[in-house]
Parts: C-alpha cells; structure tokens; sequence
C-alpha cells in the first residue's frame, strides 16, 4: 500500500506547517502527486523568509560578499546580529523568497539597507545557482499582481516615465553579470500607500517594469531565456 | 451492547453516550464531551437535535462510512483522554500548558502506531474534524520525514518513485534555493562543531 499516495491537500498543509522548508521539498520530490503540490502551489512555507544578500563595493566595482540568511517568523522576524559588516562602502543587493501569504510575488527583488537584521554567513554560489536565482525571481515577478505591488525594479527610462507622474522615491541597485560583475542599475519604486492616484498609476505601469526587469537582465545575463 | 474500548468506558459515568458506528458497521460509543472535540459530530448533533441529553440518549448511531473500525477505536481513547481539555483555539494552553502526564500520554500513544496505521487515523481524525489530533498526527508524521532523504522517505511511506530519471534530474535543479541552504546547514553544523571543540577541550 503507498502510503501518502493519496495525501489530500489539507492533510498537507497540516504536516507541511512542522517542516522545515528542505524537509517539504525533499517530501515532495518523492513522488508526481506530491510533486504537483509545489506546481500548484498548494502549499505555503509559513516559517521562513528567505533572502540571498549580494554585498558590492562600489569603489572596487567588486562583489565583496553572497550570503543568504532566513527569518523566523515565529520569533520576530530576521535576528540581529553584530556580524553584519558596515554598509558604508556597500550596496546590498537582496533577493527575498518571501514566506508571506499576501500576494506578492514569492520571489521579489529587494534591497535592505540597515545593516541590523542579519546574520551573515558566507557562500559560494556558482552561475547555475545565480541563475537559478534570478530565473525564480523572474517568474515570481511575472506572477505580480501589481495592485499590490512595490518593490518592483525596472529600467532608468521606464522608471523616470513612472516618476514624471507619480513622484515616487526610488533607490538604486547594481546588477550583476554572470561573472558577479556589477553591471548595471535597477531602480525600486516605493508604493506610495496614501494616494490613490499613485496606486492606479502603478497598476498601469506594471507590465511595462516587468518587462524592463526582463530587458534588464537579458542584457546582462546571456543564460536568461525568459 | 456497544463495543466501545476500556478507554471510553472510565469515562461514562459523569456523561450521557453518542452513538457511532464505524464503516464496518461496528458500533462504539463515547462520551459526550468527548464526542464534542469532533467539528464533525458537533455539526451532526446540531442538524439533528442532538443538543440535549435526552436526545442523544434515545439517538441511532452516527454512521462513520469514511472510519475503520481500528482508526475509530484509536479516536475514541484520544478523545475521551481529552474530554476536559479547551477548545483548539485556545492556542495558548495547547502550546505551552499541557501537563506532562498528557503530553506523555500522548506521545505513547503516537508510538503505538504503525505508518500505515498512523496515516489512517490522519484521515479519520481529518475526516471527524479534531483539530487537536490532526495537529498531533501532523507532527508525528513531520518528524518521520525530518532530516531524510528523499530515498528514505519514500521507503517509510512505501511511496512509488514515479518519476523518469530525467525528471527525478530536473527536478532537482528546479529549485536553487534549496542548493543554498543546503550549504547554509552544512556551514551551520560545521560552526556548532567548531564551537563544541574547544569547550569539550577545557
């Protein structure tokens, strides 16, 4: 007899929620059925946020640092921590699996400037990972549902279309080639949540930044075939 | 006469009985009280004005088509050993609260059951809507699937590999963030190793 065969969903989510995000994908990948929870998304890793932190020092043009760190909800959020070098000669670039069950992208693009919240542990990633990463990214953006949306990167052009209207405070990212190089800018667009207008603006605006982040990268990452 | 089990019968003396009967058309009873830690009887007993002891005196027995005899027998001991426990909402008492002799109870009674036999009461206490059970048979299933490999998982669930190998390889890379976190663990481990070295040298 096959036990879990036939797992009904919400039985699922009942033992997904004692999991830890490794043990529900390796669970998952055991059988099709299974399998086809994480293309349904059926489920929701309800612990943890996820965020790859790409450290650049902007005067060496170099990556100084990749790291990941994880957040547990169920205690406060990400931890804080001393070992976080200082951010003055940094650009962060964060790329966050968000544990969130709003319906914003899974994967998002984000930058964190406080330096107070992580725990940084340095790792390796090689190109196929970054890939990887940045593909994942790719998809959730394209899933965005841009009523909601904020932390959206897009191209300079676009984004000084947007702003002509909207007025809305943007920071800068660096972008990497596939050798870690930065090569390129991104913009985020801060949601203005007091004016309607803004939002209405965003909503319009959003596939032409999807697509800018698509053009972005395909520009710089020749692996992307998105 | 019913069959019910010793368990539920302790029990009877302070409570009237509910009637059920399993899907091999075997007939158990239990408490009242405890009966009422199923969403599923409580929603029966509602429908069917069973809201009073008289009623549920003179009650037929509740048909469980969907719950062995084996997987009922199983609900009833947990139910009746928390007939005087809080509502699940109250989230707080069911984290932090329980005495250990429950807490105790309940993990033996979680170890008494096969995979197959576990997986079945998950259904039945899916199936009856007792949230306290669920949540207990979720967990007891999680921590068979912790820190396995996919392999291992599959052979304690008897779950068929139906993946081509093609497949089996696509997935693998279907989700990168596993890759880091992976390494994440592994230079996790490596630094708690690190750091119980010299204090077991002291």
């Amino acid at each position: 007899m096959a036990i879990l065969q036939n797992l009904p969903a919400e039985i699922f989510s009942e033992i997904a929620k004692h999991l830890d995000h490794n043990s529900v994908q390796r669970f998952l990948r055991t059988n099709r059925r299974l399998h086809k929870f994480v293309k349904g998304d059926r489920y929701n890793f309800a612990k943890v946020d996820i965020d790859l932190v790409i450290n650049l020092n902007k005067e060496k043009n170099d990556v100084m640092s990749i790291s990941i760190r994880k957040s547990d909800r169920k205690n406060g959020g990400f931890k804080r921590s001393q070992e976080f070098q200082s951010t003055t000669e940094l650009d962060v670039m964060v790329f966050r699996k968000s544990a969130s069950k709003s319906p914003l992208p899974s994967v998002c693009l984000t930058s964190i400037k406080a330096p107070f919240f992580s725990t940084n542990i340095p790792i390796e990633i090689n190109n196929e990972t970054l890939k990887g990463l940045i593909t994942d990214f790719l998809k959730g953006a394209r899933d965005f549902d841009a009523n909601l949306g904020w932390n959206i990167p897009c191209k300079t052009d676009l984004l000084n279309e947007i702003l002509v209207f909207s007025g809305q405070k943007f920071e800068t990212k660096i972008l990497l080639d596939n050798e870690h190089r930065p090569c390129g800018r991104l913009f985020e667009l801060k949601r203005d949540r007091q004016t309607g207008s803004t939002l209405r603006l965003m909503w319009t605006a959003s596939s032409l930044i999807v697509n800018g982040i698509l053009f972005t990268l395909r520009e710089n990452f020749d692996f992307i075939a998105v | 006469m019913a069959d019910g089990p010793s368990g539920a019968k302790k029990c009877r003396d302070d409570d009237v009985l509910f009637r059920v009967k399993s899907k091999e058309d075997r007939e158990y009873t239990l408490s009242k009280k405890a009966a009422q830690l199923s969403g599923t009887i409580h929603h029966y007993s509602e429908n069917y004005g069973l809201d009073n002891d008289e009623a549920i005196m003179k009650m037929e027995p509740m048909s469980l088509l969907e719950v062995s005899s084996e997987s009922l027998h199983h609900i009833i001991r947990w139910c009746e050993q928390h007939r005087n426990c809080p509502i699940w909402e109250e989230e707080k008492w069911w984290q932090n609260e329980r005495d250990a002799e429950l807490t105790k109870w309940e993990d033996e009674f979680m170890a008494e059951m096969t995979s197959e036999t576990l997986y079945n009461l998950f259904l039945a206490a899916n199936f009856l809507d007792i949230k306290c059970l669920l949540d207990k048979c979720a967990q007891s299933v999680a921590d068979m699937i912790k820190g396995k490999s996919v392999d291992e998982i599959r052979e304690i669930w008897m779950l068929e590999n139906d993946f081509t190998p093609e497949e089996e390889e696509k997935i693998k890379n279907e989700n990168p963030w596993e890759a880091i976190l992976r390494y994440q663990e592994q230079l996790e481990k490596e630094k708690e190793e690190q750091a119980s070295q010299p204090a077991a040298s002291s």
